[in-house]
């Protein structure tokens, strides 16, 4: 039951009517749970045992945790009078090391299971090779593992969770049924967005009634994510699929195409999949967290990051990146470089001041690339996104002072589209790795880019990869649209396009529903597929 | 606004937006979003027909539409008829397409031809395309469900009740289809179909490409065993015919051009097939060994193995008529004028159908068949005209 599936259509009309008709008001909670873990049954149910361990792992941790505070701050206050200073603090040292022991043993249980089920063979794989490549005569034996339905998700939401609750900036949840809806909550299990305890937990757990605005908005949301999933990426992908399954055999203006085409494809598939997840949960009263902002208008790496997928890179901002760059190490580091002969000098200054935030950027980007996939090529993945984002940080005086002696103005149009393009093709040069089977077959691109450009065996290449012109023109058109939505959208932050439509004269705004579900309809890829060489008569 | 009203209001836009959905939807699924070929434009032009106004009605796969012309039949011997066929046809179907029969006229004689029976292989029996070709030009009515449900995976039976979910991507196949369109709008515009479904070419079949067997087949009494689901499914359509005293039914082989092929295994399985026929009492007629009555010529009648040429058609067809009209005594129904205005209108156009099938062969002997799609009314009009 995948959310462009005509059962999730059902599934989810039966749940929303369950929903809002559900008697007990207060109680509307239980619906959703019920919901989400049908949905999860139904299309994994082998793999329950997984989500279920990290809710109750998760949920007693917390709990664990939450009466380690509570109990502490009794103590403190009971011996507020009695306790000097240095007694009060070596208490609260002992109270933060338990409780980091009884955090990290949540992080070690979940992170492990997620790092054994995704790592485990490719771990087993890179070894057997180097012990083969020493002429060994061993081999760690691969697992026949399979990922249960959005672990990392749910896992990274989990452990969310588990650290605010330690940071004390969350209370943990009482009730295990409100903690495991968290959890579980169907329209984000799949594929995100990574949401934050404090900003979703209290909307699923409150009573809805059925806003008709809401509504309108969230099935318009859905529309519009149908159609960028079902009409564009659904499409592209039969194109870059026929590339990658035979990778070697295309010219290098095939590939540079099949880049180009991967960039629009994987935004629409991954944006496209998240505006029916918001869509959806819109419809339940709940406002999830935008994950994509217009990535592709961003004008530099660092930008990119922040706009794409937005809530693993807050995720990582939060629960990695600080941690590691506020860390004693880092900074004291940075304080030893500042203090040196070479922080004295104006390049060691800003390199010793932007050295927390540059390691733990490159940190962070790397471990993003290894949390894409178990591969080689996810490490190259990550150590071209890490490497450019520290260089960048790194570099920052360099390029100022190139703009200044050059009298560009920063602010101008042409030095906008510029730096758009230019964040564009570093973003490009990072999906050579995730196109690309292997780490090898990526250097292979990279070098194909430069000595087998062909036009014209890239023309009649690209008309082989199981799309037609008619196929393409629509991938243009559909990119077109995006395109012209996320201007309007990028010069109106305040007003959502669904707003504005909403202002709109009734007919039009009919007319444009109306034309939305006829689109998807008629040039959706779903079904079995129909190809008239099936119906020639083969058999009298 | 009152609140009422505003949920009225809403209601009613809403219900507005689905239902023009809906309706652009079917309108897509009926006419530009189908799976089009002549098969379409014949069952099509089965649904127009009157109420009640066929006299005799063919059930069964390709040569039931080449081998018999209603219009030749109708010009003749004076009863109207039509051909409820569609290509490669496999058994399970002849039931339901008999039900669609008996749902829409009352003919006074139904004959079936068994070719449907005698495949063999899975893929014949079950491929999507063979059961499409029917299924998807019914109705969505009981008879139709009926079928859907007993024979068709229930993760497919889906696409088959909404077929626009597999035939959405025909939009890439245009212009190609417009032949058909443009068919689909005459017949439905004109409220009639001038061929009756029929579907054939001038060009003969060299024979020498094959060793012939059917001088022997007249005392040919091998038997081959039928598929075992054919065989239930044959006998599940006899029994039908026998529970509901359908006692206007008649069945037959028509005649192939029989090598050492797989046309030679259809002839054995014929011949257990009308062993079944006979334990059930019913008329069977193979033709397989009637070629001298009805004086085929296998050399210049046929257009290929299965098939037969608008010569070959015209000859099986009066010797079908008469044998309908001597034995069965059908008898022309009484049509009102405007009924038999079209029947005569169809029976001159055949006549410019044949010159035109014969005029295309001439000028390309590799000539495919010649149905009634939009493109060819066109030409045959032109050619007339031309005259």
């Amino acid at each position: 039951m995948t959310y462009t599936s005509l059962n999730f259509i059902i599934f989810l009309c039966v749940s929303v009517l369950v929903y809002f008709l559900f008697p007990l008001k207060k109680y509307r909670w239980t619906v959703l749970l019920a919901a989400s873990y049908f949905f999860y049954l139904f299309i994994g149910y082998k793999y329950v045992a997984f989500i279920l361990f990290t809710t109750i792992s998760t949920y007693l941790i917390a709990r664990w945790l939450n009466s380690i505070s509570v109990k502490s701050k009794k103590t403190i206050k009971a011996h507020k009078q009695d306790w000097d200073k240095d007694t009060k603090k070596k208490y609260k040292n002992n109270i933060k090391i338990k409780k980091r022991l009884v955090m990290a043993l949540d992080l070690v249980l979940n992170f492990g299971i997620l790092a054994f089920l995704k790592y485990y063979n490719f771990f087993a794989g890179s070894i057997n090779d180097l012990l083969n490549g020493f002429g060994a005569d061993v081999s760690v034996p691969a697992l026949g593992l399979v990922l249960p339905l959005g672990i990392s998700f749910y896992t990274f939401q989990s452990m969310g969770y588990i650290v605010d609750v330690y940071r004390e900036k969350t209370e943990a949840e009482k009730n295990p049924f409100k903690f495991a809806l968290f959890v579980s909550f169907f329209p984000q299990i799949v594929q995100g967005p990574i949401s934050i305890y404090d900003q979703l937990a209290h909307q699923l757990y409150e009573p809805h009634s059925f806003d008709f605005t809401r509504f309108k908005y969230g099935v318009e949301l859905i529309i519009w994510g149908f159609f960028k999933k079902l009409v564009i990426a659904d499409r592209a992908v039969i194109a870059i699929n026929a590339v990658t399954d035979n990778y070697n055999i295309y010219s290098g203006t095939t590939l540079t195409f099949t880049i180009l085409l991967y960039a629009l494809q994987l935004y629409a598939d991954f944006s496209g999949g998240i505006d029916i997840s918001r869509g959806v949960a819109q419809i339940f009263g709940i406002d999830m967290m935008e994950n994509f902002r217009r990535p592709y208008f961003s004008k530099d790496i660092n930008e990119y990051w922040r706009r794409w997928h937005i809530s693993l890179g807050g995720w990582f901002k939060n629960y990695l990146f600080y941690p590691v760059a506020m860390s004693e190490l880092f900074i004291n580091t940075s304080k030893k470089m500042k203090n040196s002969r070479f922080g004295k000098t104006k390049a060691g200054a800003h390199i010793a001041k932007v050295f927390p935030t540059s390691v733990a950027s490159f940190l962070v980007f790397f471990i993003v690339g290894i949390w894409h996939g178990a591969s080689w090529k996810y490490v190259g993945f990550g150590l071209w996104n890490g490497g450019i984002i520290m260089l960048s940080v790194l570099m920052k005086p360099v390029f100022e002072w190139t703009i200044a002696k050059l009298h560009i103005n920063a602010k101008s149009a042409l030095y906008t589209l510029f730096q758009i393009l230019r964040t564009f093709l570093v973003v490009l040069v990072g999906y050579v790795f995730d196109v690309a089977p292997s780490f090898m077959q990526a250097m292979h691109t990279f070098k194909a880019f430069f000595v087998s450009q062909s036009f014209s065996a890239g023309w009649s290449e690209i008309s082989e990869l199981g799309l037609g012109k008619k196929d393409y023109l629509v991938i243009l058109g559909g990119a077109f649209l995006i395109f012209v939505i996320s201007v309007i959208q990028e010069r109106n932050s305040k007003t959502t396009i669904r707003e504005m439509l909403d202002r709109k004269p009734f007919i039009l705004k009919w007319l444009v529903l109306f034309v939305g579900i006829m689109t998807i309809i008629i040039f959706g890829i779903y079904g079995s597929g129909y190809n008239a060489a099936d119906f020639v008569y083969m058999q009298f | 606004m009152s609140k009422r009203k505003l949920y009225f209001k809403r209601t009613i836009k809403i219900a507005s937006l689905i239902l023009a959905i809906a309706l652009v939807t079917a309108f897509c699924q009926q006419y530009l979003l189908c799976h089009f070929d002549y098969n379409k434009l014949l069952m099509n032009g089965f649904y127009l027909e009157d109420k009640n106004s066929l006299d005799v009605v063919l059930i069964g796969a390709s040569e039931t539409y080449t081998d018999f012309s209603p219009d030749l039949a109708y010009e003749e011997y004076g009863f109207t008829s039509y051909p409820v066929a569609t290509g490669a046809a496999p058994v399970s179907l002849i039931k339901t397409q008999l039900k669609e029969v008996l749902r829409t006229q009352s003919p006074k004689l139904i004959v079936i031809e068994i070719n449907g029976v005698l495949y063999r292989g899975k893929d014949s029996l079950t491929k999507e395309s063979n059961l499409r070709k029917s299924l998807d030009n019914m109705p969505l009515n009981a008879n139709k469900i009926e079928y859907i449900k007993n024979h068709v995976a229930i993760s497919d039976q889906f696409e088959y009740y909404l077929p626009i979910t597999k035939y959405h991507s025909v939009w890439n196949d245009y212009p190609e289809p417009l032949k058909y369109v443009k068919g689909l709008f005459a017949q439905n515009f004109r409220g009639y179909t001038y061929l009756k479904g029929v579907r054939t070419q001038g060009n003969v079949y060299d024979t020498k490409q094959v060793k012939m067997l059917n001088a022997t087949l007249p005392k040919d009494e091998n038997r081959e065993n039928l598929e075992e689901t054919s065989e239930a499914d044959f006998r599940d359509l006899l029994q039908y015919i026998k529970d509901e005293k359908l006692d206007n039914i008649i069945f037959m082989r028509l005649p192939h051009i029989v090598a050492k092929s797989e046309n030679y295994g259809r002839y054995k399985r014929c011949n257990t097939a009308g062993d079944i026929i006979s334990e059930y009492g019913f008329d069977f007629y193979n033709f397989e060994r009637y070629n001298d009555d009805i004086g085929i010529d296998f050399t210049k009648d046929y257009y290929n193995v299965d098939h037969m040429n608008v010569e070959g058609q015209q000859k099986m067809t009066r010797y079908l008529s008469e044998l309908f009209v001597n034995k069965y005594g059908i008898t022309p129904t009484e049509l009102t004028e405007k009924q038999k205005e079209k029947w005569d209108t169809c029976a001159d156009y055949y006549h410019k159908y044949v010159e035109y099938v014969k005029y295309v062969a001439k000028k390309d002997p590799k000539a495919k068949e010649v149905g009634e799609d939009g493109n060819t009314l066109v030409k045959i009009a032109k050619l007339s005209k031309s005259k």
